[in-house]
């Protein structure tokens, strides 16, 4: 009787002890894992064709906020209507952090393919940063797209054709009208400069 | 049976189970060993991209690099380069992968059918502490087109983040249509203190 409960007793002690000197497991520290940044990447809400961005600004979606990540240089060139320019070298930046880390707007990052926007999108997502899109193709594919569609074949479906008017719209909402015709200028009356009188009177 | 064995028989279960728990509740693997601001500098070094001249070298003196081919096992099937180890780009975290980019006598090469799949994979694993990798991102078909078969490509059609078109230009407003207002940053003109005039006297 007694032995039993020495046996017992003494085996809850050892354990006891070796769970007394293991190792604490700190759980603060693991904010984000490979593993899970790899199933953010394969999940293709992330990335947001040229059609949907350009449906986006041409609805004026006040959510949208396109952030070119090419260098100043680049953006000065061109960039997309409403876009920001957060050059990738600077996307950690203090002064940044407000525009890539936030949970109201929809940013689109953008630069001339995909690689450069999908960086700056992993390092963001790295920090716990959400509500980050990277835009399909980059400039190389809107040009391709939304500037200039290429008409589809006869033989091809419906989807290609209404995708197609789709973008001739997007290009004449982008581009202006594509008629060639030229609105006479009115010609504005001459304004005729009064002439300031020398303040008369007083004392 | 004796309570006493029933009672040891329990414990050593108990003390087993405890064992089991203790040895596959190991830390977990994932986790990151660069930060962002580490990752950042990385991703901007060129260092880290094999460029499309010295891919031919690579290629030939495989003694020194293990070229990892990222594509899905069909793709490569069908064509790969000999000596080249396929590991799909979505299992490239599986623990039977680990030694291959642990180890530090060759170096790793990673390549895709695009640049997108070699450039996040270079990053994960950036990020999780294994420094002898690169990533080829011209990708599989600019080995196979231009070095192994010798054809020409337009280089410009390889490298996905060099301007393919004249943005600027290809974007320009034509005749006729209305022009796009670009939002333009608010600069801030400077507050300049009105100085105070000496009230002047009346008459």
């Amino acid at each position: 009787m007694n032995k039993k409960y020495i046996i017992a007793a003494s085996t809850l002690i050892i354990l006891g002890t070796i769970i007394l000197f293991l190792p604490e497991k700190d759980n603060s520290k693991i904010d984000f894992t490979a593993d899970k940044l790899m199933m953010n990447l394969v999940e293709s809400t992330r990335m947001m064709d040229s059609d949907e961005v350009a449906n986006l600004i041409i609805t004026k979606d006040p959510s949208l906020q396109l952030i070119d990540v090419r260098t100043s240089e680049e953006y000065a060139k061109f960039h997309l209507p409403g876009a920001i320019n957060i050059p990738l070298a600077e996307i950690l930046d203090e002064q940044w952090e407000a525009y890539v880390n936030q949970a109201t707007r929809k940013n689109v990052f953008y630069s001339n393919g995909s690689i450069r926007a999908d960086q700056a999108w992993i390092i963001c997502r790295r920090g716990g940063y959400i509500k980050n899109y990277i835009l399909v193709g980059g400039l190389n594919n809107w040009m391709r797209t939304v500037i200039s569609p290429e008409i589809p074949e006869d033989t091809d479906d419906n989807l290609a054709w209404e995708r197609y008017n789709f973008r001739k719209a997007t290009a004449q909402y982008f581009l202006g009208g594509t008629s060639q015709t030229v609105v006479p200028v009115r010609k504005a009356d001459p304004v005729v400069k009064r002439k300031k009188k020398a303040v008369q009177g007083g004392c | 049976m004796t309570s006493h064995t029933k009672l040891t028989i329990g414990s050593i279960i108990f003390a087993i189970v405890l064992i089991a728990a203790i040895a596959f509740n190991r830390e977990n693997d994932y986790t990151f060993k660069k930060t962002k601001a580490e990752t950042l500098a990385a991703t901007l070094d060129s260092t880290n991209f094999i460029s499309k001249n010295d891919i031919n070298e690579i290629i030939k003196n495989k003694d020194n690099y293990i070229l990892i081919d990222l594509r899905t096992p069909t793709e490569f099937i069908k064509g790969n380069i000999e000596g080249s180890i396929n590991i799909p780009a979505k299992n490239i975290l599986a623990r039977e992968y680990e030694n291959i980019f642990s180890q530090t006598e060759k170096t790793c090469i990673l390549y895709c059918a695009g640049a997108i799949n070699a450039n996040q994979s270079w990053m994960i694993l950036y990020q999780m502490g294994y420094s002898n990798i690169k990533a080829f991102l011209p990708g599989y078909y600019f080995i196979e087109e231009v070095i192994i078969e010798g054809r020409k490509i337009d280089p410009q059609l390889i490298d996905e983040e060099t301007p393919q078109f004249d943005y600027a230009e290809k974007a320009k407003p034509k005749v006729g249509g209305t022009v796009i207002e670009v939002e333009k940053p608010v600069e801030r003109a400077p507050i300049e203190k009105k100085k105070k005039k000496m009230v002047q006297g009346g008459c």
